[in-house]
This record gives C-alpha cells, sequence and structure tokens, in this order.
C-alpha cells in the first residue's frame, strides 16, 4: 500500500514506522482459542490476562476474532455458553509479519481496528499487534535513535577538536586500564590543572575534579578499560567517559546512592560507596549516561561562563533523582 | 586552627607537614566517594585508609591534609603520591573516633556561637 504521509514532512516518527517491521512491534505467541471454545471460556480469558480481544485460530490460522464487545453481545442475549464461532467477527483483516510497520498503522486508521492479527508468508498466525505496541515499538526507537545522535554529537565535537578546527580549546585525555588503581587520579589531576590554568572559580574546578575522579574510578573498577577525555574552554567543560563493557544492566538502580557491585577487596579499600554515579551527577549541569553491554558512555557538562551560577540547581539534593 | 595546633591535640605525627594548613573543619570516613561527595574544603580528612589512592581524593577534594588515624601506618607509595600532589599526611595513635572527639572538643568545624 502506498503510504499517506506527504515525504516533505517525513519525520524520524515516520522513518521509525517504515523502518521497523510489524514483527519488531508485535505480541509474540498470543493467547488463542479453538472455534468450539464457549464465549464464557473467551470472557475469563481476557479478564485474566487483561485483554480486550483474541484471535480465533483453526490448524494455526486465524479464522475469526472475538472482542470484549462480543462477549457483551453474547451476555445481552444470554447466549455466554454458545461457542465462539458463532460471536466472533469471521472478516479478519490480518496484516503479514514481514510487512513495514506504516502498514498497519494504515490499517487501524482505515479500519478503525484495536488489534491486527500477524500472519507469516504461509498464513499462520504468529503474532498479535495493537496500536499501543506500534506506539511502545516507535517510541523505543526514537529513544535508541536518540542516544545515538547524541554519541555521534559528543564524538564529532571530539574529533573536530582533534583536528584543531576548533580553537581556543584545551583536550585531555587518559587511557584507563581496568583494575589499575595506581593510576587513579591521573585524569582529574590532568582537568584539575586545564581548569585552573583558565583561572576557572575553585569551586567549578572542584566539581569537575570530582566528576572526573569518579568517571575515571568507574572505568578502572568495573570495566574492561576505555578511554576518558575532557575538552575545556572559557565557559564550559564536558567530560566523556568510554569504556569496552560490560555494561550496567540496571541504570537507575546504579545511580541509587550507596548501590555498588563492588567486591570486597575493593571496598576494604574505601571504593564501592555507591556514591559514584550520584557524585558525578550531582556534580554536572549536564549528565547522560548510556550503558548497553557493548560499553558505557558517561557524558558530562561543567557550566562556569557567566551563566554557569544560574543554570545550577541551588539544592543539590534536586539533583538526586534519577535521570530516565 | 592552624594544622600545628591541630597536631598537638590529637598527638600528631607530621610524616609529610604542613603546619601552617589552616584548617575549616573535620571529615572522617574510610570511604572515598563519600569523602568527595561530603568533605568540605580546607577540612582536616581522618581516615584508617593508608593507601595511595587517598592522596588524589584529598587533592580533588581540595583537603590539604590526611590525618591517618589508629596508628596505621604511612605506605611509601601513599607518601611519595602525597609528596607530588601537594598533600600533607599526618599520623595519630588515637582513633579515628578519639581524634576527631578531642577536635570537637577543642571547637573545630563546630558553628562560630
Amino acid at each position: 500500500m502506498r503510504p499517506r504521509i506527504d515525504p516533505a514532512a517525513y519525520t524520524p516518527f515516520h522513518e521509525a514506522l517504515y523502518d521497523l517491521r510489524v514483527r519488531d512491534a508485535m505480541t509474540e505467541n498470543p493467547i488463542t482459542l479453538s472455534t468450539e471454545a464457549t464465549m464464557r471460556k473467551a470472557q475469563s480469558v481476557m479478564r485474566e490476562n487483561r485483554i480486550s480481544g483474541i484471535p480465533i485460530v483453526e490448524n494455526g490460522k486465524p479464522v475469526g476474532i472475538v472482542s470484549i464487545q462480543d462477549v457483551i453481545e453474547a451476555l445481552v442475549w444470554n447466549d455466554i455458553c454458545a461457542p465462539v464461532r458463532k460471536w466472533m467477527s469471521c472478516q479478519v483483516s490480518t496484516v503479514l509479519d514481514n510487512l513495514p510497520l506504516i502498514q498497519a498503522v494504515n490499517d487501524f486508521q482505515k479500519h478503525g481496528y484495536g488489534r491486527l492479527p500477524v500472519v507469516n508468508e504461509q498464513g499462520d498466525l504468529v503474532g498479535i499487534l495493537t496500536s499501543g505496541d506500534v506506539t511502545q515499538a516507535v517510541m523505543f526507537r526514537l529513544n535508541e535513535e536518540a542516544k545515538k545522535a547524541e554519541q555521534r554529537e559528543a564524538r564529532r565535537v571530539l574529533s573536530a577538536l582533534h583536528e584543531g578546527q576548533v580553537t581556543g580549546a584545551d583536550i585531555v585525555q587518559v587511557q584507563v586500564t581496568a583494575m589499575d588503581l595506581d593510576s587513579a587520579g591521573t585524569f582529574a589531576n590532568q582537568v584539575k590543572k586545564a581548569l585552573k590554568k583558565r583561572g576557572v572559580d575553585p569551586d567549578f574546578v572542584r566539581r569537575a575534579a570530582i566528576a572526573a575522579y569518579e568517571a575515571e574510578v568507574n572505568i578502572i573498577l568495573h570495566s574492561m578499560g576505555g578511554l576518558i577525555e575532557a575538552m575545556v574552554d572559557d565557559n564550559q567543560i564536558t567530560i566523556i567517559a568510554q569504556d569496552t563493557g560490560p555494561g550496567i544492566p540496571n541504570v537507575p538502580e546504579a545511580m541509587k546512592e550507596g548501590y555498588s557491585t563492588a567486591n570486597e577487596v575493593v571496598r576494604s579499600l574505601g571504593f564501592g560507596a555507591g556514591m559514584g554515579l550520584p557524585n558525578m551527577h550531582r556534580c554536572s549541569d549536564e549528565f547522560s549516561i548510556d550503558a548497553p553491554a557493548s560499553g558505557t558512555t558517561v557524558r558530562m557538562t561543567i557550566r562556569y561562563g557567566k551563566t554557569a551560577v544560574a543554570d545550577k540547581p541551588a539544592n543539590p539534593a534536586e539533583l538526586q533523582g534519577v535521570p530516565s | 586552627m592552624t594544622m600545628a595546633e591541630i597536631a598537638v591535640v590529637i598527638e600528631a605525627k607530621a610524616v609529610l607537614p604542613n603546619d601552617t594548613a589552616t584548617i575549616q573543619g573535620v571529615y572522617c570516613s574510610d570511604m572515598l566517594s563519600d569523602v568527595l561527595g561530603n568533605a568540605e574544603e580546607d577540612y582536616l580528612w581522618i581516615t584508617v585508609q593508608n593507601h595511595r589512592n587517598i592522596v588524589a581524593v584529598a587533592e580533588t577534594r581540595d583537603l590539604p591534609v590526611i590525618l591517618i588515624a589508629a596508628g596505621r601506618p604511612v605506605l611509601d607509595d601513599t607518601q611519595e603520591q602525597a609528596r607530588n600532589l601537594g598533600v600533607a599526611i599526618y599520623s595519630t595513635p588515637l582513633t579515628v573516633y578519639e581524634a576527631a572527639g578531642r577536635l570537637y572538643e577543642a571547637g573545630l568545624g563546630r558553628s562560630q556561637s
């Protein structure tokens, strides 16, 4: 089907709808019933699973769909013990699993369906798709894209600096080795020097140094090694810490004060207080973290230009919240 | 209080001295991030940690002096690092609690009334 969106009006949202396939968004292994199940059974399955429609299947192929409306009809006619084949909608519109998601969106719009059974090339039912599934899949994709764009931007800025396209900025760069605790603080110390050299207010120097130190120690203690970089100009410092894994399975948990995965040895040295990420967050005006298994990237900006004081929340406790 | 005055109160020995450092208050902790997050500049840091990483923490947080309590030895590479980064180190046979208690009694870090 031809998409009905003006190509001039394409947004990342539309791109996601064309890029994603129906099978990326659908719920797999949907709950189904046979044509001989009773409407009472359909009603109890809907209630137990909090769903509002059930595909009816014969030999793996969808032959109908029963919705809450059908159940209500059956109740009104005092016919709740009848088999579903009597009350189901037989005109089953399905959607192929390998079509772009936009196809399903158009079907939802055109026919007002609440859900579409998803079939494969052989016509077997492989999933079910609701408009909620579509929204969720697109939002997830947009979020991923936003994170990627942020990383690309960080890399672009850094490489521009490396190539000398931006003048008047200093670069501090330290390669960090896993478990090399003897080197902890090397980066923070260099950051401090670079800021002092520019005559930055000591309060901001300290905040940057703490953020730098914690990021550095996190790479040493919790990763397989990585690179930590800072770019310093007269208005702000941006610190980007990138490691090569293994990521953080639960970032909101890791952001909580007191949460730590450090081992006993490391804790006995006074590391692993569970305050590293909260400290970084508190010290930064901008803080972002992305932690897939392929590696964690933390990006922090501290502004000390003329606007710096106004930008910083007066109460650091306000920053204790966990970023989404 | 100057570090010289403090040393008398808590029977501290200067390992790497900075007797003229003016100390505004005290923070006691053995967790490094806790110190980074909660100590304030020009505070005396009292700890039983004696490995070299404490020096970078003090330097990062602008703590001019580390007091290593409970008679714990000041390791060689800790001293070397402290010399490099310009952080003073004192040591006392008193426990963290005793040292902090005496300094509190002496009025250090209490709000002026």
